[in-house]
């Protein structure tokens, strides 16, 4: 009989026997800290599978970096989100109705049973629940403790406490179980951040991450043998116990979280890449694609790598979700981070390979720089998508990098720009995560849109003058929370300009840059008649006096470009106009203006015009208006509305195709 | 192979039926592909966007047009459901005449198939509605891999499972569809045959025709699915590597879809052609009805087959 189904262990009674001895005799991983190490944590831990329960004793000790004294502490209580559907990221979830458990056995929790002070002083009884961003009484996601005595600056506060966890299940929002799996992240208390004289801790909100001090974890968890474990750091030894239990102990340092895993069915796969271990925890029915994993993890930490300086942990676990568990997919932890796949992937429909790369490039934002994300969600998933985008194209290819399936392709950068498209202007791209008009809203301006901006700003500056500001923005504040300021800073400083403006437009506001051809018109000048004139070409731009040379029939044609802004967002931008004897002439306009007009008499007639003829800016929200041609496009619209024709025919005339959509709708 | 034969004896002698069958796929087509030219005309006719398009479709273009114009979304649907309402009202009234034509062996004549379409439509419309829960029933045949993998795997099949489960799904709701258009084929059949007015009763009788001879008229059907899947395989061959845009290129593409969709026309046809054959040599020979059927007489030739 497993562990899990013997439903044996006194579980409670030992998790509170058990000592915090997690401390003791870990290895250390770097020679100096990296990061202040602000917020330290032992934890022993008991997880009970067949409950999805764990019994915890964890030791904080925190200390006060501020100036200011502290008389409370606040804490997260993440678990408590799903707790019941009161709580404030239930509530908020309305429309997502899957996230709301089926009974009430599989709701999840985190209760703190007792709480010391390191001089044996009870503070249970002082735990009060709090709202700091909504009046909602019902949430239970932070706590306040009045302190006996006062935290002076310099000082470090040690806290005891015992607690229960339960997890949810299936899991929702990236933690809970199913069946053997479970995936532990937000498990623990977890102390909130102090920050100019108060505290930072946000209650659990459904559109937002999180925010932690930087500190030395060290870990001790128990289950039974046959489990298999990741964690975040590195696991320095395990032990057996007389119980059929194993004890893992493990070591993270300059971390601002801890999430494991346990399956017994997980499948090992291992590589390494860069001086870095890469350790992936496949599922079963997924395990011909661990190499699949490990190559991505391993092309992800190249580019991180080479473009954005070095990931200074020795080791990265992946892990692939269960089925029936996707929520705790795509997420990422310290030296750990969760993927995606289904069996039978094709290899052409790259999402493992872009999630690996996304959730990898968080080891880089969210864990090293470990911006506020309940705050500036920006700073973490967009700059993190900016670059998996980047390396997408870079791995991949420019076209089909996404998907090249059937002919069909899409890139990631697309994508994201499709997705921005649909919720351009609710918000600015910087609002608390809560507070954007939608769901919808919030994905935009957390992901898709700052990966579009700083795209733009990339064909603004160049390629390697953008990679300069990203590595002397890492290097620069890694393991310190910049801010969107810092980030502005280090752009201005490192590019040499003063880039306000575009951030002003591009993150404070919720301006759109829109760009268009209104008019292009190209007509014969009658031939000169009269006194005292000249036939004289005119046209700004290198190429004006530059065209290839054509009969000169004598005729002069007079051409009018009429470009305007159509979206409050001002950008330079570049206009083309191409005239019938191949000739090209290129201008530059400030944008600020409602419109300008560009005009030439040239021996050619005009044939078109184009804004942004590079398609250097995708922050343009449509590109049909970008160009102008005076003729027609007789060929492309019958072209296209031929092959409509043809789809529709033969949709018609065999209408039992549609039921292949039942193979894309089992395999997603 | 016989039957085979005969049927295409049979469409040789009624090519106007192909014209007629290809017009109504053209004309429904048209419905959704005039307005849509109309519209990428207006939207993308002057710029390199509606230029880029004869070269093919370009994915971040086509996502561009559907999230900024998403108010020519609910109207295309309307005109695709318009489109599909009036090709499958045309091909069921065009088939009375059709099946009356084939079974009496003849040529094509104008005044008969117009007649057996009109006469026959109200009946086949019957028909149609009434067959409705046999299609439901049949295409839930594909269920039974749900049920299945839900009796051997439980409710929790690994993924492995669950794939190869999708496919055989896929096959048995292809199968299943089969069913149904067989069994509504030869519903039809029977009805201009005896010429019953009790659409319950043709569909009766449909039913058990097919589970009477079920090999055979799976067997019949079965090739001309196939050939027209092998019919779609070539067409993508041929238009999978065509030439750069132009005007010449356009016009080999015009063709080469309306070769195709001819294809696909004949091979309706032929089918049912062969089904019709296939039919009156199973029923040899209609009773003599005495008056319309009312219930209590049965007059169902196939009962005594």
């Amino acid at each position: 009989m497993s562990f899990r189904r013997s439903r044996i262990l006194p579980v409670i009674c030992t998790a509170l026997l058990l000592p915090v001895t997690a401390a003791s005799g870990q290895n250390t991983i770097f020679p100096s800290p990296l990061s202040p190490r602000i917020a330290n944590y032992d934890i022993d831990a008991r997880y009970d599978p067949a409950r999805f329960t764990l019994e915890g004793r964890e030791k904080l000790r925190w200390r006060n970096e501020g100036t200011d004294t502290v008389r409370s502490i606040e804490m997260h209580l993440y678990l408590n989100a799903f707790r019941n559907n009161r709580s404030t990221f239930m509530m908020e979830s309305e429309d997502l109705p899957d996230q709301s458990p089926a009974d009430s056995a599989r709701w999840g929790f985190c209760q703190i049973r007792s709480l010391l002070t390191e001089n044996g002083e009870e503070l249970t009884g002082r735990i009060r629940y709090i709202h700091p961003d909504d009046d909602n009484t019902d949430d239970r996601t932070v706590i306040e403790i009045p302190l006996p005595s006062p935290v002076l600056p310099g000082d470090t506060l040690v806290l005891s406490s015992v607690f229960t966890s339960k997890f949810p299940r299936p899991p929702v929002a990236r933690s809970g179980g199913k069946a053997e799996y479970l995936f532990a992240g937000q498990w623990f208390p977890k102390i909130g951040v102090f920050e100019n004289g108060s505290w930072n801790c946000h209650q659990y909100h459904a559109q937002s991450e999180f925010f932690a001090d930087f500190g030395v974890y060290n870990v001790n968890i128990t289950l039974p043998q046959n489990e298999i474990v990741g964690a975040t750091g590195l696991e320095t030894g395990s032990e057996q116990n007389s119980d059929g239990t194993t004890t893992h102990r493990f070591h993270a340092e300059d971390v601002h979280d801890f999430a494991w895993t346990a399956s017994p069915e997980y499948v090992e796969f291992r590589g390494r890449a860069e001086q870095v271990d890469i350790r992936v925890l496949m599922q079963p029915d997924h395990r011909e694609q661990g190499p699949r994993y490990l190559a991505a993890a391993a092309t992800a930490l190249k580019y991180f790598h080479d473009w954005y300086g070095d990931y200074p942990f020795p080791n990265l676990t992946v892990v692939d979700p269960r089925r029936g568990a996707r929520e705790s997919a795509g997420m990422e932890y310290p030296t750990l981070f969760t993927a995606w796949t289904t069996h039978g992937i094709p290899a052409g429909c790259r999402i493992p390979e872009m999630i690996i790369i996304h959730e990898f490039g968080h080891n880089y934002w969210y864990h090293l720089l470990a911006s506020n994300e309940f705050e500036e969600s920006w700073m973490d998933e967009g700059i993190n998508t900016f670059t998996e985008t980047q390396i997408m194209r870079e791995a991949y290819g420019q076209t089909g990098n996404l998907l090249d399936l059937l002919g069909f392709t899409v890139d990631d950068l697309t994508l994201n720009r499709v997705e921005y498209l649909g919720a351009a202007s609710y918000d600015p791209t910087l609002r608390f995560a809560w507070k954007y008009y939608s769901g919808a809203s919030y994905g935009v301006n957390s992901y898709a849109k700052p990966a579009v901006l700083l795209t733009t700003l990339q064909n603004y500056l160049g390629t390697e003058t953008m990679r300069r500001i990203m590595r002397a923005y890492v290097n620069r504040w890694k393991f310190r929370h910049p801010t969107t300021k810092d980030f502005i800073a280090v752009a201005n400083e490192v590019s040499g300009r003063n880039l306000n403006w575009f951030f002003d437009q591009a993150i404070y506001s919720n301006a759109v840059l829109d760009y268009s051809i209104d008019k292009v018109t190209t007509r014969e000048i009658s031939p000169g008649r009269g006194f005292g004139f000249t036939d004289r070409l005119t046209g700004n731009g290198p190429a004006a006096d530059s065209a290839p040379s054509v009969p000169d029939t004598g005729r002069l044609y007079a051409s009018e470009v009429d470009v305007r802004r159509l979206g409050t967002f001002i950008f330079p931008v570049t206009v083309e106009a191409k005239f019938e004897d191949g000739s090209r002439v290129r201008e530059q306009w400030d944008g600020k203006d409602t419109w300008t007009r560009f005009r030439y008499t040239r021996r050619a007639r005009l044939v078109s015009a184009t804004v942004d003829p590079d398609r250097l800016i995708p922050l343009d929200i449509n590109l049909t208006n970008n160009s102008r041609t005076v003729d027609y496009q007789t060929l492309g619209v019958t072209t296209a509305t031929l092959r409509v024709l043809f789809w529709f025919q033969s949709l018609f005339d065999q209408p039992e195709i549609f039921n292949m959509l039942n193979v894309v709708a089992g395999l997603f | 192979m016989r039957y085979y034969r005969e049927a295409l004896h049979k469409l040789l002698r009624t090519k106007t039926l192909i014209l007629l069958f290809y017009l109504l796929n053209l004309g429904s087509a048209l419905i959704v592909a005039l307005p849509f030219r109309s519209v990428l005309g207006t939207v993308a006719g002057h710029s390199f966007t509606g230029g880029a398009f004869a070269s093919g479709f370009d994915a971040e273009v086509i996502l561009e047009l559907m999230s900024r114009n998403t108010v020519v979304g609910p109207v295309f649907q309307t005109l695709i459901a318009l489109a599909a309402a009036v090709y499958g009202i045309g091909i069921l009234f065009f088939s009375g005449g059709v099946f009356g034509l084939y079974l009496r062996n003849d040529r094509f004549d104008a005044g008969e198939f117009w007649n057996d379409a009109g006469r026959m439509f109200p009946r086949y419309l019957r028909l149609f509605l009434l067959s409705l829960p046999v299609l439901v029933i049949c295409y839930c045949i594909q269920f039974l891999e749900t049920a299945f993998v839900r009796i051997v795997y439980g409710p929790d099949p690994y993924q492995t499972v669950l794939y190869w489960g999708v496919w055989i799904r896929t096959g048995l709701g292809y199968l299943g569809l089969l069913i149904y258009a067989v069994i509504f084929d030869y519903a039809r059949i029977f009805a201009i045959d005896s010429d019953e007015r009790n659409m319950r009763r043709a569909l009766g009788n449909g039913i058990r025709f097919v589970f009477r001879h079920f090999l055979p008229v799976i067997g019949i059907a079965l090739p001309v699915f196939l050939a027209g899947l092998l019919l779609l395989i070539l067409y993508n061959l041929v238009t999978g590597g065509f030439p750069s845009p132009s005007t010449a290129g356009l016009i080999v593409l015009i063709c080469l879809q309306q070769a195709y969709i001819a294809g696909r026309v004949k091979l309706r046809l032929i089918l049912y052609a062969v089904q019709t054959s296939y039919f009156a040599r199973k029923v040899p020979e209609t009773p003599e009805i005495d008056g319309p059927s009312d219930g209590i007489i049965d007059p169902n030739p196939l009962l005594t087959i």
